[in-house]
């Protein structure tokens, strides 16, 4: 009997130890694969970030100082001037315009195209935008904006008089204008992300809500817009961050507006650094540029998945 | 197949020779976009001075430029020859380590006469040059001859109330006086020369941090910046191309470098007929008369010059008479070459008036202020350009008096 449980003991650990073994090495084959992903993002994405806010810790301005502390002196200086507030300012004007503008104007037309003839070549039309490099875009309009251009020129045929007002001079209306820009730009994508929504959703539930004597408004309310929600957050997510991070599009359109420095905080963290040689006072701001953006995304993605548990 | 064979070894050959000559080709990079002709020809002739091959490489617009060189810095890949700027700009560069000192190059210019001690002192940091010059320039009021006799000007404003008298005839003859661009650097242009033409100590004072920007004599020089503006005296601002009211003839009078010349006579004006200068009145004549001096320098890049100590010769060769002139013809810039030519009648007669008038020499605002704060106050300058009012100049006043503040407490 004892010989017995001895032998039951040794079958045990010899298969705990194969298991063991066989374990291990499945984990030593999943790092094997999971390593290069590792490697570069480490590499490549968390090391710059932890490089970047050791900077926004010193003195380094143009061609010295990175060797000398500066403690939290980067940060304390964020609002000794009126350029930091004015550029996140113009960061959450930018990030509800990018969040709220395609979305409604892209679900209107995707509602509008949805049975419409000849909806491929319309969709292709307001898509064709999105191929264009912004910088591309932003010297188109930055003509269509020109004291002599486009919009003034229209605005001068109906009045009758010359009409040259600066668009992108004027701190009220550059913001606005290049707004405009970025929607007409990406209407398209958030439309066609929509319109992949839409389809996606079963027909029953509408027939049936119809079948029950629900009005256009209430099918949409009830039925069709707490089903597409799941698409609605992906574009808000994709559009929230697009808001956060437009460089290209103000650089471009905003070249002589003296202010563009304050246009966004992208803009902001590109002109210390790069332009004025403030390397570790741009560093700290693109520390709380990057902060702000990952507490929104967190935020974004409760709420995606509270949306998302809901439906199921 | 051994033909195939030959053919692909002798291309790889070739191309690998090619990108060799390619390798050990000198950059040098540049921001002045009108005088690319002319520095190319004048880096060309130093090259085949010195056996060598330079190219010259453009960089714009000006910020951008400074970014570029910065970055190039720190990445330890510093072009071998390239343009910046004296006073506080070429102080902290200096001590970088990253430019070359030319003592040796500019004793041997000395001494055979092509540049003078002073003007080594424009380009010198705690006694030692790190650069050699582009261009010596100096800032007068070109002026639109014919404009001038059709509004009836017959004598160059010498008085700041004939200098407005001269505004208001020109604008009753139909043009717009002053030509006044305000992107990029060019705000400072008429801030700088009001604020001097009101008081020149306070000029010097607002650029080491002791005299506020919006002390008593910026508040008269804005003053008179928003009244010039309300009578009509400026072009528009916005205009990205900064001559072109100025050479098309709608506007009569720009105040700029005169190593602009080149570009104004390219674009058609004739030096001495439709083309001529004045130094521009005070704006109070107990201030006395002031010019404006730039100094456009090159440096070179210590790294290279210690790799490389032919370039050294290319530096002498582009410091010699024949390199000035080779400049001056083609972009119509002078680098102050002691021997060489004065590239045209208007450059001539700048140095003939400045020799007979003696104004007082004051380093150009660009240079002077430092560079970590220069950007923000152009940028305040030029909000004031597009909207030109009295409560514009009391908000760009305070901003620029904030920025300034802010620097001195922290430098």
């Amino acid at each position: 009997m004892t010989q017995l449980a001895q032998l039951d003991r040794q079958v045990l650990e010899t298969a705990k130890r194969r298991e063991r073994s066989y374990a291990w090495r499945q984990t030593r084959v999943a790092w094997v694969f999971i390593a290069p992903a590792v490697l570069l993002v480490g590499l490549f994405s968390l090391l710059p970030v932890a490089f970047n806010v050791g900077l926004s810790f010193t003195k380094w301005q143009r061609f010295s100082g990175i060797d000398e502390f500066a403690g939290f002196a980067n940060y304390q200086r964020l609002f000794a001037l009126p350029y930091f507030s004015e550029a996140m300012m113009n960061t959450v004007i930018w990030v509800i315009g990018a969040m709220v503008f395609p979305l409604v104007f892209g679900l209107l037309l995707s509602l509008v195209l949805r049975n419409m003839a000849f909806q491929e070549t319309i969709k292709s039309l307001f898509f064709l935008p999105r191929i264009f490099a912004p910088t591309a875009i932003g010297a188109i309009w930055y003509y269509v904006y020109a004291p002599h251009g486009v919009v003034n020129s229209v605005v001068s045929g109906v009045t009758g008089s010359e009409f040259d007002f600066g668009w992108l001079y004027v701190p009220s209306t550059v913001t606005g204008a290049v707004i405009v820009t970025f929607v007409w730009q990406n209407l398209g994508i958030t439309m066609v992300l929509l319109l992949l929504g839409l389809s996606s959703i079963p027909k029953d539930p509408i027939e049936a809500a119809r079948v029950e004597g629900a009005t256009p408004f209430q099918v949409f309310r009830y039925v069709v817009w707490p089903l597409l929600l799941p698409t609605v957050m992906v574009v808000t997510i994709l559009n929230v961050a697009a808001g956060f991070t437009t460089f290209d599009l103000l650089w471009v359109m905003a070249s002589d507006f003296p202010g563009k420095r304050t246009l966004s905080l992208a803009v902001y963290m590109y002109y210390e650094s790069f332009g004025k040689g403030a390397w570790a006072y741009g560093a700290a701001v693109a520390v709380v540029l990057g902060s702000i953006v990952i507490l929104v995304s967190a935020f974004l993605a409760v709420v995606q998945s509270r949306v998302t548990k809901r439906i199921q | 197949m051994k033909i195939l064979n030959n053919i692909t070894a002798a291309s790889l050959v070739a191309a690998v020779s090619v990108g060799a000559a390619q390798a050990d080709d000198l950059r040098m990079v540049v921001d002045k976009q009108n005088w690319m002709e002319g520095i190319q020809a004048m880096v060309d002739g130093a090259g085949e001075a010195t056996g060598q091959t330079i190219q010259a490489d453009l960089v714009t617009p000006t910020d951008q430029y400074q970014a570029f060189i910065q970055t190039s810095i720190a990445g330890g890949n510093t072009p071998d020859f390239f343009s910046w700027w004296n006073g506080g700009q070429l102080t902290d560069l200096a001590e970088t380590g990253a430019a070359a000192d030319l003592s040796a190059q500019w004793d041997a210019a000395i001494e055979a006469g092509d540049f003078s001690s002073a003007q080594r002192d424009l380009v010198s940091v705690d006694g030692l040059p790190y650069a050699f010059l582009m261009n010596q320039a100096s800032w007068v009021t070109f002026y639109n001859m014919e404009a001038f006799a059709e509004a009836g000007i017959t004598e160059t404003p010498t008085t700041w109330a004939e200098f407005m008298d001269a505004c208001e005839k020109l604008k009753a003859a139909g043009y717009t006086p002053i030509n006044a661009p305000g992107t990029e650097w060019m705000p400072f242009i008429w801030f700088s020369q009001l604020v001097a033409g009101v008081d020149p100590e306070a000029f010097v004072g607002i650029n080491d941090g002791s005299v506020a920007y919006n002390g008593e004599a910026v508040q008269e020089a804005f003053a008179m910046w928003v009244e010039m503006y309300e009578r009509g005296y400026f072009s528009d601002p916005r205009e990205k191309d900064d001559q072109k009211f100025f050479v098309d003839g709608s506007a009569a009078m720009y105040l700029t470098g005169d190593w602009h010349t080149g570009s104004f006579v390219a674009s058609g004006m004739e030096p001495g007929t439709s083309l001529a200068t004045f130094l521009t009145p005070p704006v109070n004549a107990d201030a006395g008369l002031s010019v404006i001096i730039e100094a456009a320098p090159i440096l070179v890049s210590a790294a290279s010059l210690e790799a490389n100590p032919a370039i050294g010769d290319a530096v002498l060769a582009m410091m010699t008479a024949d390199a000035s002139n080779t400049l001056g013809e083609i972009a119509g810039v002078y680098n102050g070459n002691l021997q060489a030519n004065t590239p045209n009648a208007i450059i001539e007669a700048n140095m003939a008036e400045i020799d007979a008038r003696q104004p007082r020499g004051l380093v150009r605002w660009w240079e002077a202020v430092p560079p970590q704060i220069q950007g923000d106050l152009v940028s305040a300058m030029g909000a004031f350009m597009l909207n030109p009012t009295a409560e514009q100049a009391e908000e760009t006043m305070t901003l620029m008096d904030q920025i300034s503040a802010d620097y001195w407490a922290n430098n």
